[in-house]
């Protein structure tokens, strides 16, 4: 193997350092002038400490001594420090150097680039793997803090989305409120003025008036449809509907409703069609109720838009999901009307309100039951030629044919009188005790009216009634205290009927537990009395 | 493409045209990350992407942004630690140009996804620099531009950088030439 020319040396060992025998500089390498200074002819211990190995003294045979070891030494003045070895040659001593750095900071503070180092010195591309473990290091801590700043950013915005929906929640509720004490307050006339038109209608009239009286009822039965329409949606929206889960019958839900809508559809000469897939019979887990209601409001809106043809609703089901269209030949929605037509108050377009009347409620009310039921409800239209709505509701069929559990009495059972049933109504609305007292005795009862609920517990004590029609809000003392005061005295036995305004399912709850037998609302549906009173006695 | 890159574009864009910007391009280039890791290697798609969507939110030309994020690049790089071992300071353009390919060895050593490219320069007279540059990937020339001016820019001197002759049929590489006209005042 041949020598390394001077050229080579200086390549290969940038910083090389060549001596004489006395220990005096005689050849550097290139990167020394780098590092501004030069070395050549000067001796080496005025520049240079030896840190590793210790040696006694500098002298040229010390230094020969060690020549195997690595040499750590120290640039006087500039703390620079270097690694390498010694090489012992005939005409002196050959230092070949590279920079001792820890990181490539330590490498620009002597002045040095990568550059200046040897191209086989692995020095070079340790520094560049630890200025990479460094860049990570540093993504580390700036993802960290994007990902705190995100964390509290997503914290504030639950805060702001809570706080919105709590704010949400009590307008609603407040609404809800709202619209409930409207409600009773509209209802307390109305079942006035719907009762005395009853009344009416028992007595002899002309057909001039009796056609009055027959739009009066019309004009009532409307009012009293808006106000359950207003505030059915109005619970929806307050999320306060909470949904049935019991086992049912669609097609036998399907069934009353076309039994309940048969004779409007003849009326109007159209014909309500029923089609039942196969597979829809078996039973299933919903509410019925608000299965049912989904029906009416569809069933009942084609027919008031549909004056030839039919209206079809057809059931059947897929695996898991209950499918139900229901089809009409009537006006049709125009396009730019669908897209709004399941918002509340939104009818196709002005004309159809006054043409068709209604609130605009209907389909509003269909769409937050079937997003309360978590399924999906759209349409499919021709202007002039009909229109079909599709409903598919989770609702999965049952295994087997399970029979619908019968409800256990409200109460023990009670004896019939046998003589005409005597009934104490208690009721502070004048014209309502009015109502009452000649609704009851058109049916042959004798009738004691208690204007509050502290006459009501006296006269309960003090007379032996068969039933007791019991009003809510009264001064004094409410049906619910009444009642409870009445059962404490008089026992189990004798019904008790609520007869309120308050037409709310959770009024009926509250009424029930309470100690009611049952429920009736004003206005009183004709055939809901009798109905009740049959049930109990 | 390492995601070195594609932070330094980020950079760029959030530096100049603010955050909701930033936000936008992303969205525009329907890139989901939200945070490129320095060292972790992403498809080239997502820088190309990256420029597109930018070109289209910002209303620029691709070049043009491809130029400025090249300046951008020098001084980014530099900032993440790099620029001290590259030793720009001590020593002339000329030289600094000279040791680009062995910079990228190196760095192609540590990274071995990194498929860097590849310069070697020649210079005909002090003061102009002819750098030959070799890429697999394409359309980056621009980029080279910006970065080159921004090399100029760092050594504090005027001058201009001219793209001599664009990689395509008959020339497997692109050729810049780099003229410092004096200190830059």
């Amino acid at each position: 193997m041949t020598a390394l020319t001077p050229q080579e040396v200086r390549a290969v060992f940038p910083l090389f350092l060549a001596t004489d025998r006395t220990l005096t500089i005689t050849h550097a390498g290139p990167a020394w002038a780098r590092l501004g200074i030069a070395p050549v002819g000067h001796p080496w211990a005025s520049l240079f400490t030896v840190m590793r190995p210790h040696l006694p003294d500098t002298l040229p045979a010390t230094f020969a001594a060690r020549a195997t070891d690595p040499f750590h030494i120290r640039l006087s003045g500039h703390l620079h420090d270097f690694r390498g070895q010694l090489l012992v040659r005939p005409e002196g001593f050959i230092f070949l150097l590279t920079p001792a750095v820890r990181t490539p900071h330590d490498l620009a503070r002597m002045g040095l680039g990568l550059t200046d180092l040897a191209i086989h010195d692995p020095t070079a591309d340790l520094l560049v793997y630890l200025q990479s473990l460094t860049t990570a290091l540093a993504d580390a801590r700036e993802l960290t803090h994007r990902l705190r700043k995100r964390r509290r950013e997503l914290s504030e915005a639950k805060r702001v989305a809570e706080q919105a929906r709590a704010r949400a929640e009590e307008a609603a509720e407040a609404r809800f409120l709202f619209l409930a004490a409207m409600s009773h307050e509209i209802r307390t006339p109305l079942h006035g003025v719907l009762g005395m038109a009853r009344l009416l209608d028992r007595t002899l009239l002309d057909s001039t008036q009796r056609q009055l009286l027959t739009t009066l009822q019309r004009s009532g039965g409307t009012l009293q449809a808006i106000i359950d329409d207003v505030l059915d949606f109005s619970r929806l929206e307050s999320g306060q509907v909470v949904l049935d889960a019991t086992v049912f019958s669609p097609v036998e839900a399907v069934h009353q409703v076309r039994d309940l809508l048969d004779v409007t559809a003849r009326d109007k000469g159209l014909e309500l069609r029923v089609h039942i897939g196969p597979e829809a019979h078996r039973p299933t887990l919903g509410d019925p109720h608000r299965f049912q209601q989904l029906l009416l409001n569809l069933v009942g809106n084609a027919l008031k838009f549909t004056s030839v043809g039919h209206v079809a609703i057809r059931l059947h089901r897929t695996d898991d999901h209950l499918h139900c269209a229901v089809e009409d030949t009537g006006i049709g929605i125009a396009p730019d009307a669908r897209a709004h037509i399941f918002q509340p108050f939104i009818q196709a377009d002005a004309s159809t309100a006054r043409r068709y009347g209604g609130t605009g409620l209907g389909l509003g009310i269909c769409q937050r039951i079937v997003d309360a039921m978590g399924g999906t409800i759209r349409l499919e239209s021709t202007l002039g030629q009909g229109t079909t709505f599709f409903l598919a509701l989770p609702m999965a069929p049952l295994a087997e044919p399970v029979p619908t559990p019968v409800r256990a009495p409200l109460q023990v059972p009670r004896t019939r009188p046998s003589g005409p049933l005597r009934v104490l109504l208690v009721e502070d609305n004048e014209v309502n005790q009015q109502v009452g007292r000649l609704t009851f005795e058109a049916r042959g009862w004798t009738v004691d009216v208690a204007s509050n609920g502290l006459d009501s517990v006296r006269m309960a004590a003090q007379t032996t009634y068969d039933v007791v029609f019991m009003d809510i809000q009264m001064p004094d003392m409410d049906g619910y205290e009444a009642t409870r005061q009445i059962r404490a005295s008089c026992g189990d036995q004798l019904p008790i009927v609520a007869m309120t305004a308050n037409a709310m399912p959770s009024h009926k709850e509250r009424c029930l537990q309470a100690g009611m037998d049952d429920f009736l609302a004003k206005p009183l549906v004709p055939g809901e009395l009798d109905r009740v009173v049959a049930a109990l006695l | 493409m390492y995601g070195l890159v594609n932070r330094a574009i980020e950079g760029l864009i959030r530096d100049r045209f603010g955050d909701d910007t930033w936000e936008q391009i992303l969205d525009e280039a329907n890139v989901e990350e939200d945070g490129f890791v320095s060292l972790d290697q992403y498809p080239d798609h997502i820088t190309y992407d990256l420029v597109g969507a930018a070109s289209k939110v910002l209303d620029t030309p691709a070049e043009v942004l491809l130029r400025a994020f090249g300046t951008y690049w020098t001084c980014y790089v530099g900032q993440q630690g790099y620029g001290p071992m590259m030793s720009l300071d001590n020593q002339s353009l000329g030289q600094f140009l000279s040791q680009l390919d062995a910079l990228h060895t190196r760095l192609a050593i540590q990274m071995p996804q990194l498929r860097p490219p590849s310069f070697t320069v020649e210079h005909p007279e002090p003061h102009i620099h002819i750098v030959h540059y070799h890429s697999e990937r394409q359309g980056l020339g621009p980029m080279v531009v910006g970065l080159l001016e921004g090399l100029l820019e760092l050594k504090g001197l005027t001058g201009d950088v001219t793209w001599l002759e664009k990689k395509g049929p008959g020339a497997d590489h692109d050729i810049f030439r780099v003229v410092e006209t004096g200190p830059r005042t």
